[in-house]
Parts: C-alpha cells; sequence; structure tokens
C-alpha cells in the first residue's frame, strides 16, 4: 500500500492554472525525486500537498496512509505524518528555537497519545538530533530563522524533520541556498533519515542535490504534470542535457 | 506604608490659577488636534458625582524618600507643556494627593522605589506627583495605577534627571476586576534631562474603559538619552491611547520610542508619537518605531508619527505598521502540527517577546513582562470561554 | 490696454535665474477686480455657459462666504485679500479660433519659450497639448487625431457646451464643492481648464498634456481639470506650470478631479514650476492645489507623480479614493524648497474595496531657509479586506536653516489590511559629497547629481518627455544652497 498518493490533481491561484492533472504515488522506504524547470509548479505542489490556503484545488485527490487530507487543515495533516521542508523557512521574531521545538514536539506527541515531554528529556533530545545536523547550542536560544545562513535556514529545517519523525517528508528546493558544505551536512541528514517506514519525495531544479540523496525514483515535471519517469539516470540525463528536450517533447 | 499628603494650602494657592481655567473651560474637546481621536467626551460623562480622594501606597520601606511638594519645585509645572496642556487645568484644579519623590544624592546603591495605587468605584484620583533625580545616581522606580469600576485616575507627574544619572521608570495601568466600566485614566507626564542623562521608561496599558498617557520629553543638555517601551493591549470597547513628544533642544542627544499594540473585540488604539528637533540639536539621533496587531475585525488602530526638523546634521526615522498576525508564520506553525490556538498564542506572545529583548535593564523587563502575562491569562481565559 | 510691464530682455539680465520670469506683452480682456456674484455672473456669460453651470456656481459661492480659510498646513503667508484679485483674465481675440494660425503670434512665441510649441510639426512627438493662458485656453492640438478615436480633450468651458451630459454628471462628483475652502472657492470663479473623456476600450494614443501659465499681475488662476477613463481604458496626462516673476504674490487654486472605470488606468504627472519668488522670498505663487482621483471600477489604477519645485507656498494633496475592488493608487513626489519656500504636500489614501493596494513614495528635499512637510493619510476602511499600502517618506536637509517635516496619520479598521509606513530624516551625505568633488564636480554640481539619486525611485515614474527637464529642474532649484 502507498504512504502517499496523488491522483489527477488540478490546481491554481486566482486565474493562473498550475497543476494541471497530476499523479503521482510513494511507497514505505521509497525516495522520489521530482525535477523541473522554473515554474513548472514544484513549489506549488508542496504547498498543496501540505495545506497552504491560497490554492484552489479544483480536481483530483491526495491519500496519506490511504486519507484523503486536501479537507484536512494544515495542522491536522502535520500531526498525521506529513512534513514540509520548506524552500524558504519563515522567520518568527519573538519565539525561541528551543520554545519553537518544544511546542512542536509536543503537540505532535499528544496527537500520537503520548506524554508530553518536558525538562531535562526534551532537552536531551533536541541537543542530540542538533548535534548530528551541526546545530549549535547557541543557534537554539536565538529567534527561529531570523539572521539564519541559507544554511543554518535548512539545517534547521531537517531538524524539525527529525524530530517529528513523519512519514512522508517533501523537501523543496533543500538545496537552494546551500554552498557545498552545507549541502553535505544536509544531505547525510536526510539520508539519516530514510527508513523503510518512511516516504521522501525531493523537489529540485538541479541534479546536484541527488548526488547527496539518491533517489529511487525521478520524475520530470513540466506544466504541472509529469511527463517522465524513471530510475536516478534520468536526473543525470537532465543534468547534461537540461530541460530543453523534454519541453520539446511536450 | 500609605502616602497620603494632601496638597498645602502653597500648592493650592499655585493651582488656582488652573481652577480659573478650568472653570471657564473644561474638558479638552475634541477639536484640539491631539484630541481628535480619543474624544475624552465619549468616555467622562459625569466627573462631578466622583469622591476625589487619592491614595498611594509604598510596598518597600523607602518612606524616607517621599516628601511633601516643595514650593520652590512647582516651577516645574510652569513648563511650556504644562501650562499649554488643556489637561493639567483639569488635573491641577482637583488634587487630593501631592508628593515628591526624592532620591537621595551620593548613594552609589541603587534604590527602587515601588508605588501603587487602587482607585476604588466612584472615585476620582487626581494627584500630583513631583520624581527628583540628583546628579550622578541609578535608581528604578514603578508606578503602578489599579483601576475599579467608575472610577477616574489623572496623575500629573514631572520628572527631573539629574546630570550623569539613570533613571529606569515603569508606569502600568490595569484593572482591578475583569471586566470594568467607566474606568477611566489620563494622565500627564514630562521629563526633564540634565547632560549625560538617561531615562529608559516603561508605560504598559490595559484592562480599563479608557487609558491615555500623553509624555512630553525634554532633552536639555548635550548626550541625554530617552528610551521608550510603551505597550497597550485593548479589548471590549476600551480606547487605548498613547501619545508623546520628545524635544531634542541639545546636541548628540538620542531617543528611541518602541510601541506595540495588540487590539481585539472594538476596541481603538491610538499612538501619537512626535519627534521635535531644535535648530541647535545638531547629531541628534531619534527613532520611533510602532506597530498595532488587529485580532479582530471590529478594533480600530491609528498611528500619527510625526517629525519635525530644524537641524539638518540629524539621523531621525520612524516607522508604523498595522496589521493582523503574519500569514505566513501562522502557516508555518500549522505545517508543523501546531493548533490554530497554540499557534495564535505562540505569535502573540512572540510578538510581545520581541520588545522584552530590546530593555537591558532587569527591573524594567520585569515589569513589562509581569503585565504582559497578567493579559496573556485574562486572554487565554477568553478565548477558551 | 497694452499692460506695461518689464521686457524679456530686462528679465534676463536681472539677478534671477527663474527662466520663466519673462511676462507677455498682449492685449488683454479683464473683467473688474474682486468678487462678488456680478463677477461670477460675468465669468459665465463670458464663456456662454449654460444656466445649470451658473447656478452651480453660485451655489458655491455661497458655500465658500460661509467657510473660513484652512490654518492647519505648516505654512505662513500674508493674510490674501480676496477682493484684491483679478478672477478673470484673458488674452483678446482669442475665442472662437479655428486654427493655430489665428493665435496671437506673441501667445506662441510665449509658449516656445517655455519649450512647449504649439505648432504641430515642431511639436513634441506623440503629445497632445492644451495650452492654457491666465484665465483661457488658447489652443488644443492634435484634437483631429484624438477625435477618431473617440477621445474628447478640449477646454472644460467647451466641454460644458459639447458635452453637458458628462461634465454634469462627474464635476463635483470626486471633490465636492464644499470639499475645502479652496475647492469652494474654484468651483465659484474657474475659467478654464482641461476635459478628458477617453472612451470604453480605448488606449488613448498619445500623451495628454495641458500648460498652465499665469501672466497678468494680480490675477488669479483657478483652472479646473476633469478627466474620466471608461472602462478598460487608459490615458497619461502630462501637466506643467509656470509664471512670470513678479514682486507682489499671486494665486493659484485648481481643481483636478479624475474617474477611473473598471479595468482603466489614469497616469497624471506635474511638475510643478510656478515662481517661487525671489532669494530674500519677495513674491512668488501661492499653489493652493486640490487633486483627487476616484478609482470607481475594479482594478482600476490611478497614479500620480508630481515634481514640485516652485511656487512660494504650496498646498497640495493628490489623493486616491480606492472604490472598486483589486484597485491601485500610487503617489511618487519630490517636492523642493529653497530660500524661503514652504512646501506642505502629501497625500490621502482612502481605501475601500477589496484587495485594494497604495503605494506612497515622497521625497522632500529642504534647502536655504525654506519649510518642507509631508502630510499624508493612509485610511483602511472595514470593507477595505487584504487592502495593502507602503509607504516611504524620506526627507534630506541641506543647511542648517531649513525645515523639514513629517506628519503622516495612520488608520485601519479591517485587521486582514496591511499598512507599512516608513520615514527617514538626514542630511546629504559627507560621504557622498567628497567623493563627487574628488571626481572634479563642482559642490552645485555634485549636489544636484546626489538629490537626482535621491529621488530616483520617483523621477523614473514619470514620462519621457518630462524627466530630462525634471532633472535640469531640480539642478536648478538648488542653485545657491551650497557654500
Amino acid at each position: 500500500m502507498s504512504l502517499l498518493k496523488i491522483e489527477d490533481l488540478y490546481a491554481s491561484i486566482g486565474d493562473e492554472k498550475i497543476l494541471n492533472g497530476l499523479s503521482l504515488q510513494i511507497n514505505a522506504g521509497e525516495t522520489h525525486a521530482i525535477m523541473g524547470p522554473n515554474g513548472s509548479g514544484k513549489s506549488t505542489l508542496s504547498y498543496v500537498l501540505s495545506g497552504r490556503e491560497d490554492y484552489d484545488v479544483s480536481k483530483g485527490s491526495v491519500f496519506l496512509d490511504s486519507k484523503e487530507i486536501l479537507d484536512i487543515e494544515a495542522d491536522e495533516r502535520s500531526r498525521l505524518g506529513l512534513f514540509l521542508a520548506f524552500q524558504y523557512p519563515i522567520e518568527l521574531p519573538g519565539v525561541t528555537g528551543m520554545t519553537f521545538l518544544r511546542t512542536i514536539i509536543n503537540s505532535s506527541r499528544v496527537a500520537k497519545n503520548l506524554p508530553e515531554l518536558e525538562g531535562i528529556e526534551l532537552v536531551k533530545l533536541i541537543r542530540e538530533k542538533a548535534a548530528e545536523l551541526e546545530i549549535s547550542q547557541d543557534m537554539l536560544k536565538r529567534f527561529v530563522n531570523v539572521g539564519f545562513s541559507g544554511g543554518e535556514k535548512k539545517r534547521f529545517e531537517i531538524l524539525q524533520m527529525a524530530l517529528l519523525d513523519p512519514k512522508i517528508a517533501v523537501l523543496d528546493e533543500t538545496d537552494s541556498g546551500l554552498d557545498v558544505d552545507a549541502l553535505r551536512i544536509v544531505g547525510k541528514g536526510v539520508t539519516n533519515l530514510k527508513s523503510k517506514d518512511r516516504g521522501m519525495l525531493v523537489i529540485t531544479h538541479y541534479q546536484r542535490l541527488l548526488d547527496h540523496i539518491i533517489p529511487d525514483f525521478v520524475h520530470i515535471m513540466v506544466k504541472g504534470k509529469i511527463i517522465q519517469s524513471g530510475g536516478p539516470d534520468l536526473a543525470k540525463l537532465v543534468e547534461k542535457e537540461g530541460y530543453k528536450s523534454f519541453l520539446n517533447g511536450n | 506604608m500609605e502616602i497620603n499628603s494632601p496638597p498645602s494650602n502653597e500648592v493650592l494657592d499655585f493651582c488656582n490659577s488652573f481652577k480659573k481655567s478650568f472653570k471657564e473651560h473644561g474638558w479638552p474637546n475634541s477639536k484640539i488636534e491631539t484630541w481628535k481621536m480619543t474624544p475624552l467626551q465619549k468616555f467622562i460623562k459625569d466627573s462631578s458625582s466622583l469622591k476625589h480622594n487619592s491614595k498611594y501606597l509604598l510596598s518597600n520601606n523607602k518612606n524616607k524618600f517621599i516628601k511633601n511638594v516643595d514650593i520652590n519645585n512647582l516651577e516645574s509645572l510652569n513648563s511650556k507643556y504644562f501650562q499649554k496642556n488643556e489637561m493639567s487645568r483639569v488635573i491641577l484644579s482637583h488634587i487630593s494627593n501631592a508628593f515628591e519623590i526624592l532620591v537621595p544624592k551620593n548613594t552609589s546603591k541603587k534604590e527602587t522605589i515601588d508605588i501603587k495605587s487602587s482607585i476604588d468605584a466612584g472615585i476620582w484620583s487626581s494627584s500630583l506627583i513631583i520624581i527628583k533625580v540628583p546628579e550622578n545616581v541609578e535608581c528604578n522606580i514603578a508606578l503602578e495605577f489599579s483601576l475599579s469600576s467608575n472610577s477616574l485616575c489623572t496623575p500629573l507627574i514631572a520628572i527631573d534627571v539629574g546630570k550623569g544619572s539613570n533613571l529606569s521608570f515603569s508606569l502600568s495601568v490595569i484593572n482591578s476586576s475583569k471586566s470594568l466600566n467607566a474606568s477611566n485614566f489620563v494622565s500627564l507626564i514630562e521629563g526633564d534631562l540634565s547632560e549625560n542623562s538617561n531615562l529608559e521608561m516603561v508605560l504598559t496599558q490595559q484592562g480599563v474603559t479608557l487609558s491615555r498617557s500623553d509624555i512630553n520629553i525634554n532633552l536639555n543638555q548635550n548626550y541625554s538619552n530617552y528610551d521608550l517601551i510603551g505597550v497597550y493591549f485593548g479589548r471590549e470597547k476600551q480606547h487605548q491611547d498613547i501619545t508623546t513628544c520628545v524635544n531634542h533642544l541639545a546636541e548628540n542627544t538620542s531617543s528611541n520610542q518602541i510601541i506595540r499594540g495588540i487590539l481585539d473585540d472594538n476596541s481603538v488604539g491610538v499612538y501619537q508619537g512626535g519627534v521635535k528637533v531644535a535648530p541647535n540639536a545638531q547629531k541628534t539621533d531619534g527613532r520611533q518605531m510602532s506597530r498595532a496587531l488587529l485580532l479582530s475585525n471590529l478594533a480600530e488602530s491609528n498611528s500619527k508619527p510625526e517629525l519635525e526638523i530644524f537641524a539638518d546634521d540629524v539621523s531621525c526615522a520612524h516607522g508604523a505598521t498595522i496589521g493582523e498576525l503574519d500569514k505566513d508564520q501562522f502557516f508555518y506553525l500549522l505545517s508543523r502540527g501546531v493548533s490554530h490556538s497554540v499557534a495564535r498564542e505562540l505569535l502573540i506572545k512572540a510578538y510581545l517577546n520581541e520588545v522584552v529583548e530590546e530593555i537591558q535593564n532587569d527591573y524594567l523587563s520585569d515589569q513589562l513582562e509581569k503585565a504582559i502575562d497578567f493579559w496573556l491569562s485574562e486572554f487565554k481565559m477568553k478565548e477558551v470561554a | 490696454m497694452p499692460i506695461q510691464e518689464e521686457t524679456i530682455e530686462q528679465v534676463n539680465l536681472a539677478t534671477s535665474k527663474y527662466k520663466y520670469g519673462f511676462s507677455t506683452d498682449l492685449e488683454v480682456d479683464k473683467a473688474p477686480k474682486g468678487l462678488d456674484e456680478n463677477i461670477i455672473r460675468l465669468i459665465s456669460s463670458k464663456k456662454n455657459e449654460p444656466e445649470w453651470m451658473l447656478d452651480w456656481r453660485l451655489k458655491a459661492f455661497e458655500i465658500w462666504k460661509k467657510m473660513k480659510e484652512p490654518e492647519w498646513a505648516k505654512v505662513n503667508y500674508p493674510k490674501i485679500d480676496y477682493q484684491d484679485i483679478y478672477y478673470y483674465s484673458a488674452p483678446k481675440n482669442t475665442e472662437k479660433l479655428k486654427s493655430l494660425d489665428e493665435v496671437d503670434p506673441e501667445l506662441l512665441k510665449t509658449y516656445e519659450k517655455l519649450g512647449i510649441p504649439l505648432n504641430e510639426q515642431k511639436a513634441l512627438a506623440g503629445v497632445a497639448v492644451d495650452a492654457v493662458f491666465d484665465s483661457v485656453s488658447v489652443v488644443t492640438t492634435f484634437r483631429k487625431q484624438l477625435e477618431e478615436k473617440g477621445v474628447i480633450f478640449c477646454p472644460i468651458s467647451e466641454a460644458i457646451k459639447t458635452h453637458p451630459e458628462l461634465v454634469k454628471k462627474y464635476i463635483g462628483s470626486v471633490i465636492p464643492r464644499h470639499d475645502n475652502y479652496f475647492s469652494a472657492l474654484n468651483s465659484a470663479v474657474f475659467t478654464d481648464g482641461s476635459f478628458v473623456y477617453i472612451p470604453k476600450g480605448v488606449r488613448c494614443p498619445m500623451e495628454l498634456s495641458t500648460y498652465f501659465r499665469i501672466n497678468e499681475k494680480n490675477t488669479g488662476q483657478f483652472e479646473r481639470t476633469l478627466i474620466i477613463a471608461d472602462d478598460d481604458s487608459y490615458v497619461s496626462y502630462l501637466e506643467g506650470c509656470t509664471a512670470p516673476q513678479r514682486d507682489e504674490n499671486q494665486l493659484h487654486a485648481a481643481v483636478v478631479e479624475l474617474i477611473t472605470h473598471d479595468n482603466a488606468e489614469i497616469k497624471y504627472s506635474t511638475v510643478q514650476n510656478w515662481f517661487p519668488g525671489d532669494e530674500n522670498g519677495k513674491g512668488g505663487i501661492f499653489n493652493f492645489v486640490t487633486k483627487r482621483g476616484s478609482c470607481l471600477g475594479k482594478n482600476s489604477k490611478i497614479s500620480w507623480t508630481q515634481v514640485e519645485t516652485g511656487s512660494a507656498v504650496t498646498w497640495k494633496y493628490p489623493s486616491c479614493i480606492l472604490h472598486g475592488d483589486n484597485s491601485v493608487g500610487e503617489f511618487y513626489s519630490v517636492a523642493i524648497t529653497n530660500n524661503f519656500q514652504q512646501a506642505d504636500t502629501g497625500t490621502k489614501m482612502i481605501h475601500l474595496g477589496k484587495n485594494t493596494k497604495s503605494t506612497i513614495i515622497s521625497k522632500g528635499i529642504s534647502a536655504g531657509k525654506s519649510q518642507n512637510t509631508y502630510r499624508g493619510k493612509v485610511l483602511m476602511q472595514p470593507g477595505a479586506k487584504n487592502a495593502r499600502n507602503f509607504t516611504q517618506c524620506d526627507s534630506l536637509l541641506i543647511g542648517d536653516k531649513c525645515g523639514a517635516h513629517t506628519i503622516p496619520y495612520i488608520t485601519s479598521k479591517n485587521p486582514s489590511a496591511n499598512i507599512e509606513h516608513e520615514a527617514t530624516t538626514s542630511k546629504i551625505s559627507e560621504d557622498q559629497l567628497f567623493y563627487c568633488l574628488s571626481r572634479g564636480l563642482s559642490e552645485e554640481e555634485a549636489v544636484s547629481l546626489i538629490v537626482n539619486g535621491f529621488c530616483k525611485e520617483v523621477m523614473k515614474e514619470l514620462p519621457m518627455e518630462f524627466s530630462v527637464e525634471a532633472q535640469k529642474l531640480i539642478g536648478i532649484s538648488l542653485e545657491g544652497s551650497v557654500g
């Protein structure tokens, strides 16, 4: 049974149609990559999946663990096990990293009928996961994403993913704004989170991220739908020839 | 210890001219520019039925600092600000308590003076407070006004900070019980700063029907500095007003005014902020930042951050924003599984927390946090209900 | 009777740098000084106006008589004696002109000197001009080409007769007679101005322009402009003004009303260069103008761009009332004051419809002993769901005898509306100045360059034909402000 199933999805913002009949299935343990040129609708897909309100879904359905989620609000989707790593993580002035992580961990634990974590136990858990991603204690004392470098923001996203332990993780352009070293740390962090129970959807423009997070399947998205699917080699082809050949073929 | 210092005959004599003027003109009306956004007559309908009484309690043992008003110090009431302000005549013709807070000279220890005043139902508390800080001392002063329904509180406060001194001053207005009506607070505050002195001020207003603080600061001598953190909370049909004017009158003076408002239900918020730079006040640095958060469809926010500049070598800036909680921030929290109500509370707290972080002085940040917590506890009760 | 005035040559020899300070010797037809019902009747009859227009004027006069001159602006000027002004002055023999050939050659020369050739062959490509001289419109160019598209561009005095249904419907609909003291006065005594109507679906094929000139001594100019853009139309309109250099003050109290229907856009640009008075503060124009646009239709847009360098006293707030959902209001302004000039200018953005958007960019430059005030209002009414405003107002001070003031009023009654306001005041940067000087620029050149840079966000909004002129004007206005 697939963990995430997208069926014939159509979505628009205002008068602009962005997704035009997109279908995709991800099974537990699989990592899928969606590649596409700018404006193909990649980020819209990630927002529609996570439940952002600005989009109109006119047709199609999305099942998470065989539960239809399109009518469910964003917070509920997250508690059901869907995680989105943002392309541009939002700044939260006035909210320290620790307060934020405590709040999200406990919201997720309450949903899973687990007791809330407090004090040393909580701090230990956060520190442990933070260390793996080379996130300093100092960074956790700062306001979320305020004044963070590109690399710090993305590492903080992956830290949240590690703490929430989602069933499906959607990574939206996680490589954007990263230098080589940051890319390596983030790639390693994500790879460590691969598991037989989890599905991952990596959305990217470039192939370089896929050197660090090796996908099982690669899909090419153009004008709001998937036009070709294949193995990791397909990503190499994009790297070599660009999207031109796919665009012409369409 | 209670501070009960009815005005002496000399003080009453001094107030005579204000009494005359009050008889002639009464309360300020909303034709006056600074009262246009705060129509007093809508809130204060029948002040004559109130009894005059003014009680202050000194919470720590600092009675040696409290004195009767020295006739020489009444001079500060002759300032242009007090003479011209329409509220002076209202306050000074009704005072029932008049005292000075005199910080002793040559103390190396940082003194802290906490004063509370409760205004019971049916009472109009009009008072005169003169705060004198001598040269080269540091001190903390907190004034808390707690109002009941059908009460009126009108303090007039004159502050003088001597050369090289630092005064951390907190003024808070709160409600004595949960839901009040006809509880009105209108204050006048003037601060005069000497060379190298520093006035750091935290002002919080909440829970009363009408609250207006009118603050005039004179940076009289070089290198004096004024910082204000003003936070107001409005709910129901409350009206919150912070009106300020900082006069840069000497070189190398600086000021920073940060205002945050939260407006729920049908409440109205007003911020009128002025920075005035005199021709000789070169190298002035004057800043204002006001933000208002609207939590309801019926709330209203008004800002008027004004700059009046007559010197050229200055750096002045103001910013103002009005809006609701940031949608992107809200979505970010939801996408992490945080519920609507928790996300809302977290973002409101964050909005307030940002200004707490601005305060270096622990005593003042404690005062602000206390006021925020008080408001949040009532806010959460409302959200649950 | 020709009026004896200093000649152009004399003016050129004079100390002043105001390049438009000459006056023109013309035979004029003038009404007696002063204002009463008879003068209004006279103006109306000179224009052969229909009865309804006269009634409308007389009602405005009744309103005006009961009003008081406003005092809230940060400007000081000697009391105006409204009985000591000529309310009507017209060059003789200009009525019923059929072609340019009939225009007094003196007049044509005047406009040429101003850089506004009225001769269509020599005219700026793609700009149609309505030239208003004192109280009347003397000529309107390119009328034929515009008529082919259905665009009406004519003096308002003519529109009152030829298109009474449009004038009746829209005049005073944005700025009612009782709006303020000067709009009431204008409504009573306005003598001419431009009328523009762009029909549905038409993109006006050329820029429209009105050029105002006050020539006569002691003459008030009260022009009235009305521009209506019907559904899906577009027009760009330019306005320029000059006046001769005279020792006494002259009054200019104009009213400009703009109306946009669904999906229509009006772009209104002004380069205001009325005589500012001399370096001792003598003379100059009192410029008390009411300009307001109403975005009636959905998705409509009104954009005001102004470069204000002239006038002794300016009192002017081009505003937008955003009725239609998704409508857009813009205000881009440069106001420069030097010597003893005083300017109190800004805008009002009133948001009524959903998703309405406004942008305010104001750059104030004060030099000499001048006072420069930005006064603005942003109001989000309860219906202004998801409305947005962004305001940036910056002031620059040159020298320590001038003043720069910022007075914004910001009100929101809708939580989903978002208002952002930023303002800064600073002096001209020593580092920038030094950098320019070290590259061989004179101090005046350097200041002009830096100020132009400071204003570039506004200048880029000006149509090409105007922006070069405006840049030069900034340099000229600041002459003598340094050193």
